[in-house]
């Protein structure tokens, strides 16, 4: 926590996360604002840091990177780093600044964050969940009728508020259906700046109501989304909200059922797809196949499904889920590059999860085979089991 | 780093557990780490702490980490001046499917079932192969004495 707390004087670096290991933001020098990130693999040791920045920072210290990766060494913490690393940046950008007063490379127009923050200010800071390391992306939380929490985002073009923010709803939803910014629209040109400002102002509060009538339609989905979240154990999405309308859910030995809600009519069969060791999904398929017809459109789907399967699904609390959880048995890991587990042992004692690239790695270490598919043993049971080459499996190599 | 990341689920899933062989990270570096078996009963080994070193590669966990005996001992499938272990799961029959924490319990119990027949220490493994139970157990149990029992450590 430490770390974190002493960033007082970059006040627009946030961490990324809460193990303190990245930050990304920017760092402000005299009136410019350099979009920058830093990332370490052990927040107490800041000489394993990596650094990424814009063109314009990475332009400025092209031949300071010697001193930069110098001082990283030298470096107690994060904090005093960054210190000396500003101080690189104020000797590289006063001969700059000297030299060009009327060019400023400012990322962003002040009169971007005047109007944000005007914005925000009427939507109400309490509702603000996040903004992005690049002050682009804002989550606001709303409440409906039974106070669940509906999370929107709004993605703010660099040249707002000249240009309208993409609002990201659990329906579509855009500032254009607004009678009012639709009459803007007509009259929409550059030179016009200080009326239309005027003219914008308050538009995000009046497309959060707009959306906001809406929640009623959608109570019967996000019903069943609620029933999902708090009587399975959903594995995907990470942090379900009520904004996807799907349920990765963990049943069994380390299987698990991907439900894709119907939205328009969230009750009827959704569209459903198994994961998990053969001989113990494929008697499932063959169920749902065979009494699909009993599903009861009154009902919730969660109720069709543990009926028609003739399984009850566990809750997360189920102590089961540590042994039989849906993690790769090589990594440990569930998402490895944004993928979840794909091959499962088919013996069904064993069952276990891999990825395929943990799987083929590991597999190749045994087996010299290096075209297509790869016949080995399973790491838990040494029943058979085969992988394919990864597609992307050299880039890989090299990481 | 998918070692390390590997190796963090390890470390955090061992914090949760009542962590029997009080197993560390050494030295900041998540693929170095250490442990404490404690010597099991009916052995020489009795009432002994020994100290082992487990170093991974970035490789792991498709390849077995190495482990060391910081403590000497006379166990005829550990050397005595190196500390190295002989144990097949470290070697040929290593799979992706042991962790830190499944090596130190297999390690555990090879100190109460020894395997004479591939020695490491030849003197130890002879005396259990010519059935010599006496001096296997007068001399593990000298060096126990001498390297694994601390003079505060509770005698019981
Ligand atoms: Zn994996
Ligand atoms: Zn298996």
């Amino acid at each position: 926590m430490n770390n974190f707390s002493n960033l007082k004087l970059f006040p627009l670096l946030i961490p990324e996360d809460q193990t303190l290991t990245k930050f990304s933001g920017f760092i402000q020098i005299y009136n410019k604002s350099f979009n920058f990130r830093i990332s370490m693999k052990n927040p107490q040791k800041i000489s394993t840091a990596k650094i990424q920045c814009n063109k314009e920072l990475e332009n400025l210290l092209i031949d300071s990177k010697e001193i930069i990766s110098k001082r990283l060494k030298e470096s107690e913490n994060l904090n005093s780093f960054l210190l000396e690393f500003s101080q690189i940046i104020q000797q590289k950008i006063e001969p700059v600044l000297r030299n060009e007063i009327n060019t400023s490379f400012q990322p962003k127009n002040p009169i971007y964050f005047q109007f944000l923050f005007d914005e925000i200010n009427e939507i109400g800071w309490e509702k603000i969940q996040l903004i992005d390391e690049n002050l682009s992306k804002i989550q606001i939380n709303l409440k409906d009728s039974k106070n669940r929490t509906i999370p929107i985002f709004a993605q703010i073009p660099p040249e707002f508020p000249f240009a309208k923010p993409i609002i990201e709803a659990p329906f579509p939803v855009s500032f254009e259906n607004d009678e009012e910014m639709e009459e803007e629209n007509q009259q929409n040109t550059r030179n016009e700046k200080i009326t239309k400002n005027q003219n914008y102002k308050g538009s995000f509060q009046k497309v959060i109501n707009k959306i906001t009538r809406e929640f009623d339609k959608y109570q019967d989905l996000w019903d069943n989304l609620d029933d999902f979240d708090s009587n399975t154990c959903v594995i995907e999405p990470e942090n379900p909200t009520l904004l996807e309308p799907s349920r990765k859910i963990l049943f069994g030995k380390h299987c698990s059922i991907q439900i894709v809600f119907n939205i328009k009519f969230p009750r009827s069969v959704p569209s459903i797809k198994f994961f998990g060791s053969d001989p113990i999904i494929l008697p499932l398929k063959e169920l749902l196949k065979k009494d699909i017809n009993k599903w009861d459109p009154k009902n919730l789907v969660r109720k069709n499904l543990e009926e028609i399967l003739k399984i009850e699904f566990p809750k997360k609390t189920s102590s089961s889920l540590n042994d039989f959880g849906p993690e790769c048995g090589i990594c440990f890991g569930y998402q490895n590059d944004g993928k979840s587990p794909d091959i499962f042992c088919s013996n069904i004692q064993c069952a276990r999860p891999f990825h395929n690239s943990c799987l083929y790695l590991y597999l190749k270490f045994q087996s010299s085979d290096e075209f297509g598919t790869i016949y080995g043993k399973c790491p838990y049971c040494s029943h058979e089991i085969q992988t394919t080459k990864p597609i992307d499996f050299q880039e890989k190599k090299q990481d | 780093m998918k070692s390390s990341q590997r190796l963090a689920k390890e470390y955090s899933k061992i914090q949760k557990s009542d962590n029997e062989f009080n197993i560390s990270i050494d030295s900041n570096n998540i693929l170095n780490w250490k442990a404490i078996l404690k010597g099991p009963d009916e052995t020489p080994f009795k009432n002994g702490n020994f100290e082992i070193s487990i170093k991974c590669t970035d490789q792991y966990p498709m390849k077995p980490p190495k482990v060391f005996f910081n403590t000497p001992i006379f166990h005829p499938n550990i050397h005595f001046k190196t500390g190295e272990v002989c144990l097949d799961v470290l070697k040929a029959n290593w799979s992706p499917a042991w962790d830190i924490f499944a090596i130190c319990r297999a390690i555990s119990l090879l100190l109460s079932h020894p395997e004479p027949d591939s020695p490491l220490n030849c003197d130890a493994g002879n005396m259990l192969r010519a059935k010599d139970e006496m001096a296997y157990f007068s001399m593990g149990e000298m060096y126990t004495q001498m390297f694994a029992i601390k003079e505060n450590s509770d005698k019981k």
